[in-house]
């Protein structure tokens, strides 16, 4: 039963998440090869706003999701986001100024990365605090 | 916030998972309300006492 239940779950995720992400993934191949193949210039703008359109649907259904989720998992949630947007964007504000003193040289995707981190750790912070594996 | 709730679903025999079926919730969510960890909402604290035939106030206790 639980299996089932789990199977479920994840053939929700897979129709929910799915042809979001592969319009994600396609929107940004695109941009990518459109780019290398324009002279710089004021178009540059438009092929970078692409993926656009694929991230807005990717938020709708990202709180699609939550919406549908128990009201302790939303609150696990909520609170993860809310721990790691803090916390990523403080760190994130440190690099950028220690990178204008010309102290440490940063680039865009390190703020993923640490976006990515702080949202884990946040997530095993809030999970422990409701004991939300038990 | 304690509450009875461990008390009274082992006096209907069911486990946290049964429970969390009733109530159309996760096992966590029950497990985390169970250990005080979690206040519920209003509307799952009615469904909760509904089930039980109880009150909210016979339910939950506030002041421990």
């Amino acid at each position: 039963m639980r299996t089932v239940l789990a199977m479920n779950r994840w053939k929700r995720t897979l129709i929910d998440m799915g042809p979001v992400t592969l319009f994600y993934i396609a929107s940004v191949f695109i941009a990518g090869a459109v780019s290398k193949r324009m002279d710089p210039g004021s178009l540059c703008i438009l092929v970078a706003m692409i993926p656009l359109p694929s991230i807005v649907w990717m938020a709708f259904a990202e709180m699609r999701r939550l919406r549908r989720r128990d009201e302790l998992r939303q609150r696990v949630e909520v609170e993860a986001m809310t721990i790691a947007f803090s916390i990523s964007l403080c760190v994130i504000v440190m690099l950028r100024f220690l990178d204008l003193f010309g102290a440490l040289k940063t680039t865009i995707p390190v703020a993923g990365l640490i976006m990515s981190i702080c949202w884990a750790g946040a997530q095993f912070w809030v999970r422990l605090r409701y004991r939300y594996w038990a | 916030m304690n509450n009875r709730i461990r008390e009274l679903r082992g006096n209907q025999g069911w486990s946290q998972a049964e429970l969390a079926d009733r109530l159309d919730v996760s096992r966590q969510t029950v497990n985390a309300i169970e250990t005080g960890k979690y206040d519920p909402s209003l509307p799952l604290a009615f469904a909760i006492a509904r089930l039980f035939g109880e009150t909210i106030e016979t339910l939950f206790n506030p002041d421990a």
